[in-house]
């Protein structure tokens, strides 16, 4: 009789360090990393965080504050002077190929080069084993344009668009954007915030860093609100019934103090 | 995890050839222009001063058109040799091929390849539509004799007979190809200034080439004279002279081959640690 408590005891213990194991290889995890652009000033100074996997994380701080510096250590873009990035268990810094086709990054600013979008796709297509042709249709489209168009001929804005619209659809477990909105219209940040919801998956993260508060507010699930050696908060923000005023949060949390309505 | 997969690097290569389509195509063919060039302003130039279509009296200048492409190979090796990775140029270009899911020996091999054969290829292309214009404009020309300036560069250039060497016929094209592929190898080996400082390429690729050619072995010299004395140079030739020249020729490409060897070394270990800005690369 006594065998079946045990049983089910080392099942449950079994099933529990699993979700541990599993929940530490699916997310990017940054611990004790130190950073600097110079020997003089470290952007980020001991600074720890970890994203889960699922949803949409805004990324915020002030200027200098290291969102972006952030974005390209968890794609191996740069290497930390001392702590580490990991993603999916892998250090980011080695940029594995089973790593980078699982995280995929929007920068600010993005030249793309002087051929047709059918030609660009179909040459970044194999590297990523989940890209969806269909979904980059619909993103596009989401955005009023077409699969049929030379990106030598498009404008900064437009070459945004379609760079989000790429990047949404290789479907990588990891999508970060830096400063998504900057540069669109205001018709296109609508748009923008409904292509993203559309192409949004369970198992997708989207990070976004953003100074635009008010262009994203509505579409996150999480936000980060960051200093260069701490992050001042973490918090998710579907859980709260009412709408958030992030602009608000922000400065209360930045400035320690409550804002009058 | 495999540090290479033939199928990812020929993904890098469609990606590469895509993605810098029309630099690859425009340099290209800029390449087959210059290198067509002396041929063309030779004639127009001869065309225009002198009746030769009457009298057939041009010579056909085959040595000297032969150096004029071999000066011309030699710029555009050190020019080539800097772009080896113009993608890392610009910030932009950066973040497309450093997070291209494919490892750095992938990327980098791709590099090399274009670097080391594809150029060759190029440069080839060009001496041969060199040649065909020369042909055409000795058409013209009433009972004149046609040279081939192909062969003139590719055989002549690698005669080695100075050495004392004779080659036989049947092995001359596996020679060509090995001396092609020596030098080019070490051409390239410039480009390990690319690799550690991406703007200013070429000032800074032609920059090492003059110090690796012309400063470095005065320096050599000049630190080999405060040391040795004249007697025990000219005791060295004199053994130089005696000693087996095969033996000679085989350590001295020894020597070269670990060179280049490490300078690729390198090379890769500094494209691998790339990243998005740096100091100095900003």
């Amino acid at each position: 009789m006594l065998k079946y408590p045990s049983i089910f005891g080392g099942y449950f213990c079994l099933s529990y360090f699993c979700s541990v194991l599993f929940n530490y290889y699916t997310m990017i995890e940054i611990k004790n990393v130190t950073f600097g652009y110079n020997k003089c000033y470290n952007v980020l100074q001991d600074f720890s965080l970890q994203f889960k996997k699922g949803g949409i994380y805004g990324l915020l701080g002030k200027n200098g504050t290291g969102k972006s510096t952030l974005l390209y250590l968890m794609t191996g873009l740069l290497r930390p002077r001392q702590g580490e990035v990991r993603v999916d268990g892998m250090l980011a810094s080695k940029r594995l190929p089973e790593m980078m086709q699982e995280i995929f990054i929007v920068p600010e600013e993005y030249d793309l080069p002087r051929i047709s979008l059918l030609q660009y796709v179909r040459s970044l297509k194999p590297f990523y084993p989940k890209f969806s042709d269909e979904l980059l249709a619909r993103c596009l489209s989401g955005f009023d344009m077409t699969p049929l168009i030379d990106l030598g001929s498009l404008s900064m804005g437009q070459k945004k668009k379609v760079y989000m619209c790429i990047a949404l659809a290789t479907n990588t477990d990891y999508l970060l954007m830096d400063e998504p909105t900057n540069g669109l219209d205001i018709l296109s940040k609508s748009q923008f915030r409904k292509v993203v919801i559309e192409g949004m998956t369970e198992d997708k993260t989207i990070i976004i860093s953003t100074h635009q508060v008010h262009d994203v507010e509505r579409m996150l699930d999480h936000v980060c609100i960051i200093e260069p050696n701490k992050v001042l908060l973490d918090a998710p923000l579907v859980e709260k019934d009412e709408p958030v005023d992030l602009e608000k949060l922000f400065i209360e949390t930045l400035t320690n103090k409550k804002v009058e309505e | 995890m495999k540090a290479f997969s033939f199928d990812r690097f020929l993904n890098v290569a469609r990606w590469d050839l895509s993605v810098n389509s029309r630099f690859y195509t425009r340099s290209s063919l800029l390449m087959v222009a210059i290198i067509s060039m002396p041929v063309v302003l030779y004639y127009l130039y001869s065309m225009l001063n002198r009746n030769f279509f009457l009298t057939g009296d041009v010579s056909d200048d085959v040595e000297t058109f032969s150096v004029i492409l071999a000066l011309i190979g030699c710029a555009y090796v050190v020019i080539s040799s800097g772009y080896m990775f113009h993608n890392l140029l610009t910030k932009q270009g950066r973040i497309s091929e450093l997070t291209l899911p494919a490892t750095n020996l992938e990327r980098f091999l791709w590099h090399f390849v274009v670097i080391v054969i594809g150029v060759q290829v190029v440069y080839f292309f060009g001496v041969v539509f060199a040649d065909v214009l020369h042909a055409l404009f000795r058409l013209t020309i009433p009972g004149a004799e046609i040279k081939s300036l192909t062969k003139e560069m590719f055989v002549n250039c690698f005669n080695l007979e100075d050495l004392g060497h004779t080659i036989d016929s049947n092995h001359v094209f596996g020679v060509m190809l090995f001396f092609i592929i020596l030098i080019s190898c070490y051409c390239r080996s410039f480009c390990l200034v690319n690799a550690w400082k991406y703007r200013y390429n070429i000032p800074l690729t032609f920059l090492i080439y003059f110090i690796l050619n012309s400063v470095l072995p005065l320096v050599v010299l000049f630190i080999g004279k405060l040391f040795i004395t004249w007697e025990t140079l000219e005791r060295f030739g004199n053994w130089l002279q005696e000693a087996n020249a095969d033996v000679i020729l085989v350590c001295m490409n020894i020597f070269a081959a670990l060179l280049y060897i490490g300078i690729w070394l390198l090379t890769y270990r500094l494209y691998c640690r790339a990243q998005i800005t740096t100091r100095r690369n900003p």
